[in-house]
């Protein structure tokens, strides 16, 4: 408990700090939103009373301070470019983007853990070697360019999807999640690499230790030994690294959104980047940076919860 | 005979034939990157254009290469960039350790988990695209990771035999740093320099593939990639050819940082 309430403080610490980094970044650019707002005719009076208007005229920790309840209850500011709240530019996008991400990290889950083991009980077949070679070749793939191949082979050659025909979850929720499908394989495939060569070579190396051997000569049959206890040691790396991925889609769909043209998070990211939009910039950013940051925590726990040792051992040396 | 184990071989020889190329196109490429010809507009391969030509009818094979110099410049001036100045703090931080080294190694716990590729994004929105830019926005993010992986190569050097008997022998703390424990931890920095480098190459064409990395006149995979996409049914060869390259780029130096790091392991 003790541990739980550590990590969690240094959670908020983490998350406080990020904040303020990213409001520090994004006000030394250059650039007034003020001038950016009114366009090219304006009196000084009128930049005036916008800027008390929004706020700008505070002082700098107390507009932070601001910024901060506004983040907390859900008020991210105003979008430069659209000039609409940026929590109204989020409500419809975030769903997708979560959808996707989703859908991706469910089909990594689902295809590594029972390809890791089943390659694992088959070291150095044929099976083995053809798959440690496509492991390596997949690692390669850009997953952008795997989409567009995706997409000229499944869905200009075989017809299976239309590209760019994406559905909103609102209007058919079934065709939206066949059509977010193949944008999430393709996020999902160097990830299933990674996760089965790290489980595989986990798995591997918990076979050759003392417990199994044991185990064995006492009559236990090989599967048994694997289910009860060596993929009990052989996952907590594995669960340490999945929870790390979640991150790892979100950012991935950033780039894959723009290839299935997915009207999600990615695309307000690239396109308000592209427009020095930095309202919508940042709030996204700070959305992520808070995942990434929950994620890690996640992981952190899980790690004690999974692994007895670990947990005894921190109590002991204390 | 120092034998190698058979991922370095491949790879190597996938690299080795790559940046040979590249070299090549450096100074002579089959066409000029950017003559055009209008009667052959998205042709497809051919003797008189080994991988047929783009929407404007320029050679295609000369422009990946073109486009994968680039990609290979940003990658070379990232990864050194990245290794200097992480090898300098993480040599310092894992010898000396010390409160220093418990505050560095926190920041660069933060920035490394954060996707690198994100991060990039926003460094790159803040100063605008351009080369240079990609350049100094990676080569920043990978400060932290070289660094990382440095200090504790070098926490773990600090206390073996050789460097006692160093400076028992009243050698000089930077010699010591670079000359005697340096080249011993040359296996683990080469692999991770592999590493580093394929993030580099996806890192620059993704950027590049969304328009917010390198920018015209500076020829790029990436955005290469973006312009095929339209012509992905009537001209499937241009996108594959700039995407192979990649992957081939990528696919070289995966092999050889397997290869390295599993030697490595064989040596310890």
């Amino acid at each position: 408990m003790r541990y739980f309430l550590k990590k969690f403080i240094s959670l908020i610490i983490t998350l406080l700090l990020v904040s303020f980094l990213a409001f520090l970044t994004f006000q030394i650019i250059p650039g007034d939103p003020v001038t950016k707002l009114l366009g090219t005719e304006y009196t000084e009076e009128m930049a005036a009373a916008l800027r008390a208007q929004l706020g700008l005229d505070a002082p700098f920790l107390l507009r932070y301070v601001r910024w901060l309840g506004g983040f907390v209850t859900g008020n991210f500011g105003t979008s430069y470019s659209y000039n609409v709240p940026v929590t109204s530019l989020l409500a419809d996008k975030l769903p997708v983007t979560g959808l996707l991400s989703a859908l991706s990290f469910l089909l990594v889950v689902c295809i590594s853990i029972p390809l890791g083991i089943w390659l694992s009980a088959h070291e150095d077949s044929l099976a083995d070697r053809f798959f440690s070679m496509l492991n390596q070749i997949a690692m390669s793939i850009p997953p952008f360019f795997l989409g567009i191949m995706m997409t000229l082979v499944l869905g200009l050659v075989l017809h299976l999807f239309t590209p760019g025909n994406y559905i909103s979850y609102t209007k058919d929720f079934g065709a939206c999640l066949s059509y977010l499908l193949f944008p999430a394989i393709a996020i999902a495939i160097p990830k299933i690499a990674m996760t089965v060569k790290l489980l595989k070579s986990s798995i591997c190396v918990e076979y050759r230790r003392d417990y199994v051997r044991t185990a064995l000569s006492r009559g236990s049959t090989r599967r048994r030994v694997l289910y009860t206890h060596v993929l009990r040691n052989a996952m907590i790396p594995v669960v340490t690294f999945l929870a790390l991925t979640i991150p790892e889609i979100v950012a991935g769909s950033i780039i894959i959104e723009q290839v299935f043209t997915v009207p999600g998070l990615g695309r307000l990211l690239v396109s308000s980047i592209l427009n020095r939009d930095f309202p919508v910039v940042c709030a996204i950013v700070m959305l992520i940076a808070a995942l990434v940051i929950l994620m890690n925590f996640l992981a952190d726990i899980l790690y004690r919860i999974i692994d007895p040792r670990i947990r005894i051992d921190q109590e002991a040396s204390k | 005979m120092k034998r190698y184990h058979a991922y370095t071989k491949i790879g190597g020889i996938i690299s080795a034939v790559m940046i040979l190329l590249i070299l090549i196109a450096a100074f002579w490429t089959p066409y000029d990157t950017a003559a055009m010809d209008s009667s052959a507009k998205l042709a497809p391969p051919s003797f008189a254009h080994l991988l047929g030509t783009d929407n404007l009818g320029r050679d295609i094979l000369s422009r990946v290469l073109d486009g994968a110099g680039t990609t290979l410049t940003i990658a070379v001036l990232t990864v050194a960039a990245g290794a200097f100045f992480g090898i300098l703090i993480g040599a310092f931080t894992g010898y000396y350790g010390g409160p220093l080294d418990n505050i560095l190694m926190r920041i660069c716990d933060m920035i490394t988990a954060f996707p690198s590729f994100l991060l990039a994004l926003v460094i790159v929105s803040l100063l605008g695209s351009g080369k240079y830019h990609v350049v100094l926005a990676l080569g920043l993010l990978f400060i932290p990771s070289f660094a990382r992986i440095v200090r504790g190569e070098y926490a773990r050097a600090a206390t073996q035999a050789y460097v006692d008997n160093a400076r028992l022998m009243g050698a000089d703390p930077i010699r010591i740093l670079f000359v005697h424990i340096l080249p011993n931890i040359r296996s683990v920095l080469l692999s991770s320099i592999a590493i580093g480098f394929n993030n580099a190459v996806l890192a620059e064409a993704s950027m590049s593939y969304l328009g917010i990395g390198v920018q015209p006149p500076d020829p790029s995979l990436g955005r290469m990639l973006a312009e095929a996409q339209t012509y992905l049914l009537s001209a499937p060869w241009f996108a594959i050819s700039a995407g192979s390259v990649i992957i081939l780029l990528i696919l070289g130096f995966t092999l050889l940082g397997e290869g390295l790091s599993k030697e490595a392991g064989r040596n310890a």
